[in-house]
């Protein structure tokens, strides 16, 4: 599910990746999309205790993830923040919701910006962008 | 009945003020403060200050006024910050550090033309999510979905706001109204949200002097008593659903800022003659006009539609216009204009006969959103 975004300068935001998020990012780099679980069977986008049953960080395990989920809130920008953005304006920033239940921060893509809804389904691909890999929400289904 | 007040108001004028550092204007919030207490510099011995955007303000403001600090400590939670100095002021008089604290905020942002949030470092910035405007924008679009809204019923914060500050000659907006249709057609920035959506940014300083109601009594000036505070911060709100979002899409919890702020000061809301709420975007004034109770979730444009949120109504909130027409110094703009409609000091938009005054602040902080109340009494 690699899609190569096309590169130019200036060169994009880098990830920015706590210690322990760490196996999320390096499994995103092998083309996995995988979330934090917990024996207890809540799900997390970012490694940390369980926030249910109060089981610490090592009891998570990162498990594939169907990368299934609906928009939850969506922007558009429309004005550049960050130079590499100037070129891809407008483009969509979403919080997406899971089947599994955690929301995760990511991009809307491939549809126009005007079709993007609240309660849209969307599927989780792996993109570069620059030389990283991240995550990004098609609404192609 | 009151332990704490303010005892000092310092306001610069507000606006585009090229060529002066956010040191300088500190520096004059600070002798405007100590002028209007009659205080002596060497009798301030606590300094608080709120860095800003653009230039930041430090404690070297303190220390080229001669304060007699003994102790200067910066706080900051973003639009919260305002009234987290005064919380922080009363704990230094309490803890037996300082007897009087100056609290202050000064900015130059516009002369330094700071675009708020730009090239930030952060989990999102991958995902090209930047500024406090972005987050805003997240939660008026659900707000919107949810209450079946448009993006002109927030036009109509907009425009209400923008009556406050017509009237006021201090105000950056004076004397400029807008219509519905100016808002709508203001361009996108982050869509929903339109220009018009979005505060001021402008250069300027607010001081306030906090101590104790019984040193405030002996000083020059109409002390404003402290009845109250409340604070929130939703910091799991983000974080327990796995992302570092901010998530409060069609309603504001605001427990326990606006419980533990009523309950010390022992009133209701009914008791409050004006309100100052938190207006970075017109979305946060909707959020809290219906968590605070003043109308049912969903119907704050039709809540202002009927002429409230307009300084001579009956529920007359944000008089001077605030950040969206007044000037930007985050939360000391609420406290100063919530101040001077207590001393009687607001002019053409002054309240007649106000008392009590709640105040908000509101910031988009890293780890959430905070929230801070108080309640302003004439002492």
């Amino acid at each position: 599910m690699s899609e190569k975004e096309s590169q130019s300068s200036p060169s994009p935001p880098k990830r920015v990746v706590s210690v322990e998020d760490q196996p999320f990012w390096d499994a995103l780099d092998e083309d996995k999309f995988m979330l934090a679980h917990c024996p207890c069977g809540a799900y997390y986008a970012r490694s940390q205790a369980c926030l249910q049953c109060g089981a610490d960080a090592q009891a998570l395990t990162w498990v594939p993830a169907s990368g299934r989920g609906i928009v939850r809130t969506f922007v558009v920008f429309d004005k550049p923040y960050h130079p590499y953005f100037k070129e891809r304006l407008p483009y969509v920033v979403a919080v997406v919701t899971l089947e599994e239940g955690p929301e995760i921060t990511t991009n809307v893509v491939d549809t126009d910006v005007a079709n993007v809804a609240i309660g849209m389904p969307v599927r989780i691909v792996i993109s570069t962008r620059g030389e990283e890999k991240i995550h990004q929400a098609s609404a192609r289904m | 009945m009151h332990t704490y007040a303010i005892a000092g108001l310092g306001v610069t004028p507000q606006g585009v003020i090229p060529g002066t550092s956010a040191e300088k204007l500190a520096w004059d919030a600070i002798e405007l403060a100590l002028s209007d207490a009659g205080l002596k510099r060497s009798q301030v011995n606590g300094y608080i200050y709120q860095p800003g955007f653009g230039e930041r303000t430090s404690g070297m403001a303190a220390s080229r006024a001669s304060l007699g600090t003994n102790s200067t400590l910066q706080v900051d939670s973003s639009g919260a910050s305002g009234i987290f100095t005064l919380i922080t002021a009363i704990g230094m008089i309490a803890a037996g550090t300082a007897d009087y604290v100056m609290c202050i905020h000064a900015t130059n942002a516009r002369s330094q033309s700071v675009t708020v949030g730009a090239g930030e470092k952060n989990q999102n910035a991958v995902f090209g999510l930047f500024s406090p405007g972005a987050q805003a924008a997240l939660m008026a679009q659900g707000y919107m979905h949810t209450y079946g809204r448009s993006s002109a019923d927030l036009a109509e914060i907009a425009v209400a706001l923008r009556s406050n500050a017509v009237p006021r000659s201090d105000a950056y907006m004076y004397n400029r109204p807008i219509t519905v249709d100016d808002h709508q057609n203001s361009p996108f920035i982050v869509r929903p949200l339109h220009l018009l959506d979005y505060c001021l940014v402008t250069d300027g300083a607010i001081a306030f002097i906090v101590t104790t109601a019984e040193r405030a009594r002996d000083l020059k000036t109409k002390p404003v008593g402290l009845l109250g505070f409340g604070t929130c911060h939703e910091v799991g709100q983000g974080y327990t659903r796995g992302s570092n979002t901010i998530l409060g899409p069609s309603t504001l919890d605001v427990e326990p800022a606006r419980s533990r702020a009523f309950g010390t000061a022992g009133l209701r809301i009914e008791d409050i003659d004006v309100f100052q709420f938190y207006d970075a975007f017109t979305i946060m004034i909707a959020l809290q006009v219906e968590a605070y109770g003043l109308c049912a979730p969903g119907e704050a444009a039709d809540w202002v539609r009927a002429g409230n949120l307009r300084w001579d109504s009956k529920r007359p909130c944000n008089t001077s216009g605030t950040l969206h027409s007044w000037a930007y110094v985050q939360g000391f703009t609420h406290l100063a204009e919530g101040i001077r409609q207590l001393r009687g000091e607001s002019g053409t938009t002054q309240v007649p006969g106000a008392r009590t005054a709640l105040i908000t602040n509101v910031g988009i902080t890293g780890a959430g959103l905070a929230q801070s109340a108080v309640i302003l009494g004439v002492a």
